[in-house]
């Protein structure tokens, strides 16, 4: 949503804003708009970008909106007149703003802004949701006896169904993350791990699956964004995980950047781009995914090889990455480990038509480049 | 007369059944004086208003078509008396034809009317504004919310704000709730609140409405006027009524054979009708009445006491329309337009769409406070200039040779000279067309960087421009003239260059950062900056294109950096 009073600005920032994924933009020049459509598209809303000059103070109109309606989970950007120094009062962490953008700015900043604001209101995202018993207790220890400024404050442990509900609606938009032990896996609580996945909040809250056993993964190959089985290594999988929600945003802005320049053949530009990404979040599967693809375009197996095994550490079940490195390894007549990832690869993603045409029984269909 | 303040109810009443005009109601708003004559038994009455030259007579006379004639005569013969002209207008056919013969008379204009039987077409504009989900509610004033009532004074606050002139008086005065109880009023309500209101007036002796005040919030959606009239007619059609009319269109077009009467003034008022919108709509109301396909339209006359009309009535005319007096008009005008100065127009038409500039100034104070550095630059130009030429407005001699730069003065002093000499240089100019011609540039092209960037950003490029340009375009030209030219490296060591310009380049290059002409905006400056330089032979004049050159990088710095 684009609260601004003129025409040629709300223009130009709609035009960026669609540069950067947002289709559908509501554009509202008074509050009284605004509220109308607040009331009309609410649970479509994920971003408000606000002007300084619509309808005075934004603290007071807009947030007193954003509060109203439960908007805890989307961004506020405020685009201001101001220098810098002016607008210090908006960085207090009471003030619902959370990022400003002083004009004039081009679309980096306003990336910027964006990136900003998402990191800032992933902060509160601050819960974790573990459906489990004995490995939930380890991480409550874990999480209670870290330093006050470490992004998780709270587990929640559910060990059925009906609690899983009832502390999800506890944790409200506090939710961060829900790791799920392999044990407390049911039809009802996959089902029910869809639904929410296809809302806003679900949308950006990772699933985790404790374990990498493919036979009791079932589902949750589709439905968990990261597999993980190290329960003994705690601290990485909850830095990960932080990672994953903080820069939840910037990475998938990057990884289309990325997509982008591979599609042009922009090698070198792509490369650095998944680095910087790596540098914010080592652990995010999609990029090193992305660097697999590129490091086999670049013939570099050992690159290839290092990003692969990283991705498959957390992501097992993702057949992109096992198609474009075992067609690599088909290239470098590297038989025998490439029939050992085409194996993992039918035990993880048994169902994918490609990878089941990787199969020895198919070996006549598979691609030689 | 009727002595106003005994017998104001009495005419009221008789106005209010028996007018047939559609201005009588607003004839019975405060101001009006009324003349009276009694014809067996039966009154004659005709409202006017009293100014020092004339009486001017409001909408048609209350009387017998028998009776007219000695009506309007004895009215003209007693402002006679009183020793004013006088002039009655708008009146209809009828009572024109009555007194043609007797009179002077001139159609000033045309009252589309509507048969409220004839089905009138809802404009397309109408239905989307319904889709969106406006309706329109027919309202009393007395029973409405404080809040709606007040948001209903800010839109009619906001609309008189938005006249380009004055808003007039007489028969246009906007005072929607005067005699309430006697009008109808509907508004239209979008997203639970009042975007437009409406306001009809009663002219029984028709059976028919007149939509006087059709107001609407300056913000309002497309259609908004468009679906109160519409829904207005039907409403008033439930009610009984079977006309209704708009009001008149002033110096609409007439017809050939009116036209061949007084074929000169005609072409006077057809001349204002189309090139005088900026003033009054005439055009633009005539063609919103026409839009809604009136029944058929009605002429309206004005009848005058003499010949022709006189200076006297002229002068009557403009006292009822603008009471204010002529100064006042003039003022306010002045005023309005300058607060109608849309930079946010012209935004849209120069600015590119790659960056997002600082919100257009709204008003003239607030352009005045985003131009502050601008301003500030051009004084102190102003008052270097003063203070540096001689008695015949040029530069004085020593002011040349010891703030003006050069390359000798740059290699004896170094960039930090005692007398600041690139700095100075830059409030110094030769002569008065050279101050006026960059003042012109300052308040025009700097002053809009100002308003999109901001005044640090402006200042950082003035300051660049002045600072870098003639110490980086002689360290560029230096080696070529040294080694290359060896002639002309004396004419030169010895160029002075004083002026503003520099740091104006330097914000002009910047501008065209923002501008969707970027190209051609540089282009052409770099070119004419090469032509002046090798037609004035002066090699120091490139230095406009080192500051078009450091505007634009530092501008992309800043704002990629920033």
């Amino acid at each position: 949503m684009l609260l601004e009073n003129d025409q040629h600005s709300k223009d130009v920032i709609k035009k960026m804003l669609n540069d950067l994924g947002y289709s559908s933009i509501i554009t509202a020049s008074n509050v009284e708009k605004a509220e109308y459509h607040f009331k009309q598209k609410l649970n479509q809303i994920r971003l408000i970008v606000a002007s300084d000059k619509f309808g005075g103070s934004i603290d007071f109109s807009v947030s007193r909106l954003i509060h109203q309606k439960g908007l805890e989970l989307v961004p506020l950007i405020l685009l201001t007149d101001e220098f810098r120094s002016q607008y210090a009062s908006y960085r207090t962490s009471a003030s619902r703003v959370d990022s400003v953008i002083s004009r004039p700015f081009a679309i980096n900043q306003l990336k910027e802004g964006l990136s900003y604001a998402h990191r800032r209101r992933a902060e509160y995202r601050n819960s974790l949701l573990i459906v489990g018993k004995e490995k939930a207790e380890i991480i409550t220890e874990e999480i209670y006896s870290r330093e006050r400024d470490y992004h998780w404050k709270k587990a929640s442990m559910a060990d059925s169904f009906a609690k899983i509900k009832l502390k999800k609606e506890e944790l409200g938009s506090y939710l961060g993350a829900i790791l799920v032990q392999p044990e407390y896996s049911t039809p009802e609580l996959i089902e029910w791990l869809t639904q929410f996945k296809r809302t806003y909040q679900g949308a950006g809250t990772p699933i985790v699956f404790l374990g990498h056993d493919s036979y009791q993964m079932g589902a949750f190959r589709s439905l968990a964004e990261c597999f993980w089985d190290k329960t003994d290594d705690l601290d990485e999988l909850l830095n990960a995980l932080s990672r994953r929600v903080r820069f939840g945003w910037e990475i998938s802005e990057k990884i289309s950047v990325i997509r982008g320049l591979i599609r042009e053949d922009k090698i070198k530009e792509a490369g650095r781009e998944i680095e910087s990404g790596l540098k914010l979040d080592p652990t995010r599967w999609e990029l090193l995914e992305l660097g697999t693809a590129l490091a086999c375009k670049m013939k570099d197996i050992e690159a290839a090889r290092k990003y692969f095994l990283s991705a498959h550490r957390t992501q097992p079940c993702s057949p992109f990455s096992y198609l474009v490195f075992t067609s690599f390894l088909a290239d470098l007549n590297a038989t025998e480990e490439r029939q050992k990832w085409v194996d993992c690869a039918l035990r993880y993603c048994p169902h994918h038509p490609q990878i089941r045409a990787l199969s020895p029984r198919s070996e006549s269909h598979v691609s030689s480049g | 007369m009727f002595p106003r303040a005994e017998n104001y109810s009495e005419v009221f009443d008789y106005i209010l059944k028996e007018g047939k005009s559609s201005t009588s109601f607003l004839t019975l708003y405060d101001g009006f004086e009324y003349f009276r004559k009694e014809y067996q038994g039966k009154t004659a009455v005709l409202s006017f208003m009293n100014t020092p030259s004339a009486w001017i007579g409001a909408s048609d006379p209350i009387c017998d078509p028998e009776n007219i004639l000695d009506f309007i005569q004895s009215f003209f013969e007693e402002a006679k008396k009183h020793k004013k002209a006088a002039a009655i207008l708008p009146v209809s056919k009828w009572v024109e034809e009555e007194l043609r013969e007797k009179f002077y008379s001139l159609q000033i204009g045309d009252e589309p009317w509507f048969d409220l039987n004839v089905p009138v077409k809802m404009p397309p504009a109408t239905k989307q504004l319904k889709s969106k989900g406006a309706k329109v509610e027919v309202f009393k004033p007395a029973s409405i919310s404080i809040e709606g009532r007040v948001e209903l004074e800010g839109i009619t606050q906001r609309w008189l704000n938005d006249r380009k002139v004055e808003p007039l008086s007489f028969l246009n005065r906007l005072r929607p709730w005067v005699h309430q109880q006697h009008k109808c009023y509907f508004r239209v309500l979008l997203h639970g609140h009042s975007v437009g209101y409406l306001a009809a007036v009663p002219i029984r002796g028709r059976k028919a409405w007149y939509l006087v005040d059709i107001i609407r919030s300056p913000d309002s959606p497309l259609g908004t006027t468009e679906l109160l009239v519409i829904e207005a007619m039907n409403h008033l059609k439930k009610q009984g009524a079977e006309f209704v009319t708009l009001g008149m269109s002033p110096f609409a077009p007439v017809s050939e054979k009116e036209r061949a009467h007084r074929p000169n003034l005609y072409r006077v008022l057809s001349y204002l009708f189309n090139r005088f919108n900026f003033i009054y709509g005439f055009k633009s109301l005539y063609l919103y009445k026409e839009k809604y396909k009136p029944t058929h339209w009605e002429p309206q006359f004005m009848i005058t006491s003499g010949k022709s009309v006189s200076v006297r009535v002229y002068r009557g005319l403009f006292d009822v329309v603008y009471p204010k007096g002529l100064f006042q008009v003039i003022f306010s005008s002045l005023v309005r337009t300058l607060r109608r100065l849309s930079t946010a127009k012209f935004y849209r038409i120069f600015l590119n769409d790659e960056i997002v500039p600082r919100s257009p100034p709204m008003g003239f104070s607030s352009l005045l406070l985003n131009i502050k550095a601008s301003a500030t630059i051009g004084l102190m130009n102003i008052l270097f200039f003063f203070t540096a030429v001689d008695d015949s407005s040029k530069l004085r001699d020593k002011m040349v040779e010891r703030y003006g730069y050069s390359w000798i003065s740059f290699t004896e002093d170094g960039f930090f000279s005692e007398q600041l000499r690139v700095v100075i240089a830059s409030f110094l100019h030769w002569n008065k067309i050279h101050l006026v011609t960059n003042l012109i540039t300052l308040f025009t092209a700097v002053a809009f960087l100002e308003c999109v960037a901001g005044s640090t950003f402006m200042v950082i490029c003035y300051g660049a421009g002045v600072l870098l340009s003639n110490p980086l375009t002689s360290l560029l030209i230096y080696p070529v003239v040294k080694f290359i030219f060896p002639n002309a490296y004396n004419s030169f060591a010895h160029e002075f260059d004083v002026g503003a310009s520099l740091g104006i380049f330097a914000c002009i290059g910047a501008l065209a950062l923002f501008s969707r002409y970027r190209k051609s905006m540089l282009i052409s400056l770099a070119a004419g900056t090469v032509f002046v330089s090798i037609y004035t032979s002066s090699l120091l004049g490139l230095d406009h294109l080192v500051a078009l050159a450091i505007g634009y990088s530092v501008g992309k710095v800043y704002v990629k950096f920033k």
